[in-house]
């Protein structure tokens, strides 16, 4: 019993950092986002529903290039791409494409900013939509992210960014929804600053 | 006698087994909608419970919740809508295109019901239209691919 009470303790063991040290990891952690100039990686999303027995499972690939292309692109089992060039978005599955402006929408705007934040983990001390908080755990650190404006509460509860031992990049992201579902992506095969081609983020 | 109590441990253990993994079916499809024009991309989840009730949930690719949905007893009930999307009329068309669906989405057959058609098209398809404002489901089986 008192073994695993123990053992429960150091599995769930997770310290709020103070307003100091929570500022300081996030400035090394900007720091290695801003010095990252592109990036490329296999994922894996996970979806539990409450509703569900079972979880959704899909997985992609995902390219990076300073300060904001990104080709997010799930392989299996469905295919869908979004790649995102500046204010352009585009999203192509098998039986649509669809352009959008991205100054012209701003949920979207809100998205994608989110989008951008959760795979560098640069700009999260000065997010303005969301009031963050910063964890070491057993793993190293995470940072919960609690939305500030209207549109993203009715989306989220709070979005979870796991960071790499090193704090050099992020290494998962756990989106908590409303209806308590929970979105997990995990970044996997992690390549810094490799070369990518600029035809990779081509948008229409 | 050690040897019989095993053997029927086992045999029950082993209908269990079967029971649980009977208990729930599931299906999951590629939804294209075309709403007056406008298209939407989307993944739709059901599962179908022993007692032939079915619920499922309708996400984007990256897993944000559109709406959750059940059925039972011919008719569909959907909650849980994003908010943006949580208008009574809105919730009113899905409810009944969604009982229409779901009456018939399992039986590979075509179907007809006042303004509401479903065609099982041979590549497995199979597009449902509300033809009284102009919506357009098409769901494509999810290929299991690994």
């Amino acid at each position: 019993m008192l073994l695993a009470s123990m053992l429960s303790l150091h599995v769930w063991g997770q310290t709020k950092l103070t307003a100091q040290q929570q500022n300081q990891i996030l400035e090394k952690i900007e720091k290695a986002a801003s010095a990252s100039t592109s990036m490329q990686c296999d994922f894996t999303q996970t979806k539990s529903m409450k509703l569900l027995s079972k979880e959704m499972q899909s997985k992609g690939m995902m390219y990076f290039k300073q300060p904001n292309k990104l080709r997010w692109q799930y392989t299996s089992p469905y295919d869908y791409t979004f790649i995102m060039n500046g204010d352009k978005v585009t999203m192509k599955s098998s039986k649509s494409t669809q352009n959008i402006d991205v100054q012209g929408n701003k949920i979207f705007r809100q998205i994608t900013k989110i989008i951008l934040n959760c795979i560098t983990g640069g700009g999260l001390r000065s997010a303005a939509d969301f009031q963050v908080e910063v964890y070491k755990s057993d793993n190293g650190y995470f940072a919960k992210l609690y939305p500030k404006k209207k549109e993203l509460k009715q989306l989220y509860q709070v979005i979870e960014i796991t960071f790499n031992q090193q704090l050099t990049m992020v290494s998962g992201v756990k989106m908590v929804e409303k209806t308590g579902d929970v979105t997990t992506v995990k970044l996997l095969n992690v390549k810094n600053n490799p070369s990518i081609n600029e035809s990779t983020f081509a948008v229409r | 006698m050690k040897a019989r109590l095993l053997f029927v441990n086992l045999l029950l253990f082993c209908c269990l087994v079967s029971c649980f993994a009977q208990d729930v079916s599931s299906k999951d499809y590629n939804l294209f909608m075309q709403i007056r024009g406008r298209e939407i991309t989307a993944l739709c989840v059901m599962e179908v419970k022993a007692d032939s009730t079915i619920v499922g949930t309708v996400v984007n690719e990256f897993g944000v919740k559109a709406f959750d949905f059940s059925f039972a007893n011919g008719k569909a009930k959907v909650f849980n809508m994003i908010a943006f999307l949580d208008k009574w009329y809105i919730r009113k068309v899905l409810r009944g295109d969604f009982s229409f669906i779901l009456s018939n989405i399992g039986s590979g057959r075509d179907a007809v019901k006042k303004k509401r058609r479903l065609t099982v098209l041979s590549n497995g398809d199979i597009c449902v239209s509300n033809d009284r404002y102009n919506i357009h489901y098409t769901f494509t089986p999810m290929s299991s691919k690994p």
